[in-house]
């Protein structure tokens, strides 16, 4: 608590940050075996400590241990939300699949667009038909990793998203174009009818839910394939 | 229409199966232009949508698909071998897929050209990005 009250004072924060790190090592290990390597599992509940050590308040009656513990869980998760996907893809497409994901997050983010393939296939130091069969793997593979739960059971991947705008109602007309819209989950009917009907870009509706456009570009994908196999049910 | 030099066209059955491979020749044709991948991947679900409204007809035993493109544009053109007669432009274009086609490309059309089958073409031009 001595510590606490000494920050924003760096070597305070390196020394709890210390302390602490066991905490972020033990999380990292028990989100570990999903497909992400253990290294950048770390890294992330590292950075979901810092920013425990940088919000606590003491004053709040809440053990450091307790708080810091949801904030780490956050950030994985988090982590698992922008590059979570399913374990069924084959062991070789699987690899360079993270390999090409990582990739494109980190090069979306530093070029503010989406990368072509050449560059990712410089970038990853893989051939561009890996690259092509990685994002093809990727788009197709996400859903069942975004329904699945993510930590704990208490809340889905996809609980998390929808939690940027509970209040959204889509209108009824528009719901009459494709019926089994109705039958698709209810962010997922969001993000289409903010990009089909509304004419959203991309980037307008990643602001407006709080997640990348990477994201954005996959949910829209998949939520078009979920409907297509839903309409053919009926 | 600008009607583009075709760069590729492929044949395959009429079948959903079958669509995939349209996909993946579509998207390996945007990679080979050096399209950005959320361009390539719109282009890949406007073929989808496209192939889908034409197998809907439910009377086409293959379809045709041809690639134009020049520096700034593709040019993309799915054709059925259906008979269906009169092809039905008015509940095509007030469509589902019709309604995501528009959002993913800059323009959607529906042809029916003397003696051929029903068609649904889009143009999607690169987008200007700073490279």
């Amino acid at each position: 608590m001595e510590l606490f009250r000494r920050l924003p004072d760096p070597a305070a924060r390196e020394a709890l940050a210390t302390e602490f790190l066991a905490l972020a090592e033990y999380f990292a290990r028990r989100f570990s075996g999903r497909g992400e390597p253990v290294d950048d599992l770390t890294q992330t509940a590292s950075l979901g400590l810092l920013n425990a050590i940088d919000r606590f308040d003491p004053e709040r009656g809440v053990p450091f241990s307790t708080y810091a513990a949801a904030t780490i869980v956050g950030e994985l998760k988090r982590h698992f939300r922008d590059r979570g996907w399913a374990l069924r893809v084959p062991r070789n497409v699987q690899e360079t699949a993270i390999l090409v994901n990582r990739t494109v997050s980190t090069m979306w983010q530093d070029l503010g667009r989406a990368p072509t393939v050449a560059e990712i296939a410089r970038a990853a130091d893989i051939g561009e038909d890996d690259v092509l069969q990685a994002l093809d793997a990727l788009q197709a593979y996400t859903t069942d990793s975004l329904d699945a739960p993510v930590g704990d059971a208490s809340t889905t991947a996809a609980e998390s998203i929808g939690s940027a705008d509970p209040s959204f109602q889509v209108s009824e007309d528009w719901l009459s174009l494709a019926p089994a819209l109705r039958d698709l989950p209810e962010r997922e009917r969001t993000i289409l009818y903010l990009r089909f009907f509304e004419g959203r870009t991309q980037t307008e509706i990643a602001g407006e839910l709080g997640i990348s456009q990477m994201h954005v570009s996959r949910l829209v994908s998949q939520s078009l394939e979920k409907l297509r196999r839903l309409a053919e049910e009926v | 229409m600008t009607n583009l030099p075709t760069a590729v066209s492929v044949d395959v059955p009429a079948t959903a199966v079958f669509v995939q491979v349209l996909r993946n020749v579509v998207a390996g044709v945007a990679a080979r232009l050096d399209l950005p991948i959320d361009q390539i991947e719109d282009i890949r679900l406007a073929v989808t949508e496209a192939a889908s409204l034409l197998l809907e007809q439910g009377d086409a035993t293959s379809l045709h698909m041809s690639i134009g493109r020049d520096v700034d544009t593709m040019e993309v053109t799915l054709t059925s071998d259906g008979r269906s007669d009169p092809w039905p432009t008015d509940r095509v274009t007030t469509s589902w897929p019709w309604l995501v086609m528009k959002g993913l490309t800059d323009e959607v059309r529906a042809d029916r050209a003397e003696g051929a089958g029903p068609s649904i073409g889009f143009t999607k031009g690169r987008e200007r990005v700073d490279r």
